[in-house]
């Protein structure tokens, strides 16, 4: 498995702990979408917020790859 | 030597001139008491509890929340020998370099006094506190390099406990008189109110006497240093000490705020204590008072009750696949290892209006208990919501893990829930000039030449840390000062 692919793991294990644990709703197709059905706060640029979990832009790219089925 | 005021209260009148009499016998007082007997002083050390804990001394630490609501009047302080280090848990720490600083946004001074001297007795404190190690303060992480934050440096003291490590030294002592059982019920004035000439102190079995001494200390703690000042009012009718109005006031906690949950994304970071510790420049740009922000792993999952075998098959069988935990959750709620708590203590800023007041009630003595009016302003929430904020999203951005924020960070239309750490401050603040604070740099109350005050209601702020070490190092420091005198 390469470092990639590992990384790669990580994350997806992570955003299904994410899911399970929150009930969180996969946002729509792109960042900016994602910001507009979140809740952007205030002194958190850079960071999507959503159902109260604070984010990163590669997380949300990152869930995208996912289907609901998958999860 | 050590005597029950119940039985031996004769001895106190029949004993030589004392130099120093001190009031309370926490970490405060016996190491003001062991320092100034080191250098030579005659002591009078009076204990208003037991040598072990009764209900009959404690229920006198009975009084009233009449602000928010505080849990710790009673239950977060102990009355007898020892004081409340007979239940510390025993972390330290020291106060920031910023924590000694002017912060306009307190609307307050800071300390009157450099951090250098309050730090001259480190290692001196050290051994009172059986602690060792020097990250004392916050440090650099290499395995965290954030911007923002450090991690929280401390030392985990065994606890100490003052009464088992120091009973057998004041018994032997020859310059400490120590004199359980004896309640301070009153301070006596010259008729120009500048010197006290004594001190009123009861038994349990209704004797009472006025003890003398060239100078007197009061190590009650923050709540109870307050109380006695202000009952003392038949001379003063404002209380002993308290032409500014100022006893009382700037009742501080370190606030204790459920910030959130976590999942973690990089396990191995998470198996050492993580602490997070702003920065002074963060601070500074912000606004904001100081605290840590702690990351407390569930990796051990506890329950307990009927559901416990049933959560605890849960926690094994769904934790492994998320989906089903999502569906298991529907069923109950449990926690799997990886999930955590954000918890947080947090620097409440200086404020007049929260303040310990008196009741028109009184105890068992017949001293009014305590109203705490316990009050919090949007200078706190600002720094409970920036810090939290901040590492939730420091947290994400070096992909340690993922924080959800409680409601009320969030939103500000939400009250926040927020409670203490039992780490009672500010009451007779120090300052250099009187329309601020109680105490001069020398823990000397401004107007009398005689009264001292010691323990965590000298300080000016709170800090970012737990308050035992700073309140043993000011004790040496103030021992210093009064064998010199």
């Amino acid at each position: 498995m390469t470092i990639l692919k590992a990384l790669g793991q990580t994350r997806r294990s992570f955003i299904e702990k994410l899911v399970a644990a929150s009930s969180f709703v996969i946002l729509g197709p792109t960042v900016a979408e994602a910001e507009t059905a979140g809740e952007n706060r205030d002194g958190c640029e850079g960071f999507v917020i959503v159902n109260g979990w604070v984010l990163t832009d590669e997380d949300i790219r990152y869930q995208q790859k996912f289907s609901m089925h998958d999860l | 030597m050590i005597f029950d005021f119940n039985e031996a209260w004769t001895r106190i009148t029949a004993a030589a001139q004392y130099d120093v009499c001190i009031c309370g016998t926490g970490p405060a007082g016996i190491t003001t008491a062991r320092k100034l007997a080191a250098g030579g002083k005659r002591v009078l050390l009076l204990e208003g509890g037991d040598l072990s804990y009764s209900e009959v001394s404690q229920e006198l630490y009975l009084g009233k929340s009449i602000g928010r609501q505080y849990w710790h009047v009673q239950s977060g302080r102990l009355r007898y020998f020892g004081g409340t280090s007979n239940h510390w848990t025993g972390r330290c720490g020291v106060f920031d370099p910023i924590d000694f600083e002017d912060r306009p946004y307190f609307g307050m001074p800071g300390w009157p006094i450099s951090r250098e001297r309050v730090l001259k007795g480190l290692d001196e404190a050290k051994d009172i506190l059986d602690i060792s190690g020097s990250n004392l303060a916050p440090f650099e992480d290499s395995e965290f390099r954030s911007t923002v934050f450090l991690q929280s440096g401390f030392a985990l003291s065994p606890p100490t406990r003052f009464a088992e490590k120091y009973e057998a030294e004041l018994r032997q002592s020859e310059r400490i008189d120590f004199f359980y059982n004896a309640n301070l019920v009153d301070i006596r004035l010259n008729s120009a109110q500048t010197l006290v000439e004594g001190l009123l102190v009861r038994s349990f079995t209704g004797q009472e006497v006025k003890v003398s001494a060239r100078r007197y200390v009061l190590a009650l703690g923050a709540i109870e240093t307050a109380r006695l000042l202000l009952s003392a009012n038949k001379q003063a009718p404002d209380g002993v000490g308290n032409r500014s109005g100022m006893v009382g006031r700037c009742f501080m906690e370190h606030l204790n705020v459920p910030i959130g949950r976590f999942l973690v994304t990089a396990p191995d970071f998470f198996r050492k204590e993580v602490a997070l510790a702003p920065n002074s420049d963060f601070l500074r740009q912000n606004n904001i008072g100081n605290g840590i922000v702690h990351f407390e792993p569930n990796s051990l999952p506890k329950s307990s009750g009927r559901l416990h075998v049933f959560k605890q098959f849960l926690r094994e069988t769904s934790c492994l696949h998320p989906s089903l935990t999502k569906i298991a959750r529907q069923l109950v709620d449990f926690d799997c290892a990886g999930d955590g708590v954000v918890s947080s203590l947090i620097e409440q800023a200086p404020n007049p209006s929260s303040r310990i007041k008196l009741s028109r009630e009184v105890d068992k003595l017949g001293l009014p208990i305590v109203e705490l009016d316990w009050e919090f302003n949007d200078q706190d929430r600002k720094t409970i919501k920036t810090l939290a904020m901040k590492a939730a999203q420091e947290m994400a951005r070096l992909d340690r893990a993922r924080v959800q924020l409680a409601r009320f960070i969030l939103n500000a239309d939400q009250e926040i829930e927020i409670g203490g750490h039992a780490h009672q401050m500010g009451t007779t603040r120090m300052s250099s000039k009187s329309q601020y604070g109680v105490v001069n740099e020398d823990c000397r109350v401004h107007e009398i030449e005689n009264l001292y005050l010691i323990g965590s209601s000298v300080f000016p702020t709170g800090g970012g840390t737990n308050p035992t070490l700073t309140i043993v190092l000011l004790a040496l420091r103030l021992a210093e000062h009064l064998n010199v005198g």
